[in-house]
């Protein structure tokens, strides 16, 4: 191709620098990474349409704009910094390297991404190149990777525990129920101090059993199975089994519900256990009466369905995440009940949590969606 | 005639003295390679064992036993019910699932009457 001297291009070249800039643009649209490049200032001369679209902004709404509009703080108010010092040093910072920053969306959204700035020159004029990559999806899969793995390893452990704790506890057990038998089989006479000593053992070993059984439920996967069920029936049976030891106790253990309620979708075994709970919870609470518990239901607006379980008890100090694994306030808590009751909850879509109750107690609420738990793909 | 397989010496043993107390005579094995091939065993009235055991599980050694002596019931008692063995146990008919610890009378139930 002949090179013609003088001011004017010619045809040839002219129709070569069509050629390039249509082969550029192409890529440039392409291309789903955002492709930016700005000036000596760090304003934005160049902003693809997959710039657009991850960062919410047309292109003629950022062009001419100080590049660090794309930044949220700290980057922000460095960046013009950054540039003056290369510009004076000649050391790059960003420049030949991908770090991995944080970035910000037209909508204020931050997000973290994969940076890749160079450096070009025509003639006077600098100008730098930035490819992005947004990594928001990445980093999630990183994260539910990372928790799925702690899960797996918290199974193992669990499994080792109960296996190791499980047979010792079974061993002893057999031998104190085998003094037990022999003892009032009149094999030792007198049989008192025998038999006490005995029984004694076997109601810590009791302890112990449920202490291990509780820890494995937690450990466990929670599969749901989830049927339709009658929410005013199911609340009625689970305060029927504590009433004797409510009027034992002098507290009033009623149950109502605000209004007709659907049927809810939810698995009916987990979610006994989890208000058998906090209704031994509230009785717990109160000790002895005069006092209430209060079981109640209510349809909330939104496709939701509210049961509360309130107690007039002493509260729940505000310092204390009762729902946090070991976290107990009673003397011979194992701090695991609640815990699992939360899992169980939260695998039904559903939120659980507690506020005061005046003058004095909790209420303990727990939000299920009455369809039942989302499905996951 | 009890058999009684399972590794963990301690309840092995505890389970025993409570068997042969109770009038029953047992034959008892740590792990299920060392249990004589199943046809030679007689007069077998149940099985007890655990699941996870040294060489063969108790699962996979039940499924054999129940080939040679379909009549004689199985319970296995384990520390870990993990999900996995509650639905084996609910496709086998002839197997009873109980969790450690086990209370020696609710066992004993299962046995037929001692001689």
């Amino acid at each position: 191709m002949a090179k013609q001297r003088g001011d004017r291009p010619s045809v040839e070249t002219l129709h070569d620098l069509r050629l390039a800039d249509a082969r550029w643009r192409a890529v440039l649209s392409l291309a789903r990474d955002p492709i930016i490049t700005i000036d000596q200032q760090g304003l934005i001369t160049l902003f693809n349409p997959a710039a657009e679209y991850i960062f919410g902004y047309a292109a003629d709404e950022v062009l001419g704009r100080n590049v660090s509009i794309l930044m949220p703080p700290p980057y922000r108010d460095e960046h013009d910094e950054y540039m003056q010092r290369y510009r004076r040093t000649g050391e790059p910072h960003a420049i030949g390297r991908i770090r991995s920053v944080q970035a910000r969306r037209k909508n204020g959204q931050v997000f973290p991404i994969e940076l890749a700035v160079s450096e070009s020159q025509v003639g006077e004029e600098v100008f730098y190149v930035g490819i992005v990559r947004d990594v928001t999806e990445q980093r999630e899969l990183e994260r539910a990777a990372q928790e799925r793995a702690r899960l797996a390893d918290i199974g193992a452990i669990t499994a080792k525990i109960v296996h190791d704790l499980g047979n010792p506890l079974a061993a002893l057990s057999m031998q104190a129920q085998l003094i037990l038998r022999r003892a009032r089989r009149g094999d030792f006479q007198p049989v008192a101090p025998v038999r006490q000593p005995a029984e004694q053992i076997l109601q810590t070993l009791g302890r112990l059993e449920s202490l291990v059984h509780e820890f494995t439920d937690f450990a466990r996967e929670h599969r749901l199975v989830v049927r339709p069920i009658e929410v005013g029936k199911l609340l009625q049976s689970c305060v029927d089994l504590w009433h004797a030891l409510a009027v034992e106790r002098d507290i009033q253990l009623s149950v109502g519900a605000a209004g007709p309620l659907p049927l809810l979708h939810a698995d009916e075994v987990m979610l006994r256990r989890v208000l058998d709970n906090l209704i031994k919870n509230a009785i717990e609470a109160v000790d002895h009466g005069p006092g209430q518990v209060v079981v109640r239901a209510a349809l909330l607006s939104e496709g939701k369905l509210c049961i509360a379980v309130e107690d007039s008890g002493p509260g729940v100090q505000e310092s204390v995440d009762v729902f946090k694994l070991f976290e107990t306030t009673k003397a011979e808590g194992t701090g695991i009940g609640l815990a699992v009751a939360r899992q169980i909850i939260t695998a039904h879509g559903g939120v659980i949590d507690h506020v005061p109750r005046l003058p004095t107690g909790t209420v303990f609420r727990i939000e299920l969606p009455i369809s039942g738990p989302a499905s996951r793909g | 005639m009890v058999l009684l397989v399972d590794d963990d010496e301690d309840f092995r043993r505890a389970l025993a003295a409570n068997l042969v107390d109770d009038g029953h005579m047992v034959i008892d094995y740590a792990s299920p390679d060392d249990v004589p091939p199943l046809h030679t065993l007689e007069s077998l009235s149940i099985l007890i064992l655990d699941y996870q055991m040294r060489g063969e599980d108790g699962l996979s050694f039940a499924d054999r036993f129940h080939v040679f002596h379909p009549d004689v019931p199985v319970v296995m008692v384990t520390a870990y019910l993990s999900r996995h063995l509650e639905g084996a146990a609910a496709t086998r008919p002839y197997l009873v699932l109980r969790r450690k610890p086990v209370d020696y009378d609710e066992l004993a139930a299962l046995l037929p009457v001692r001689h």
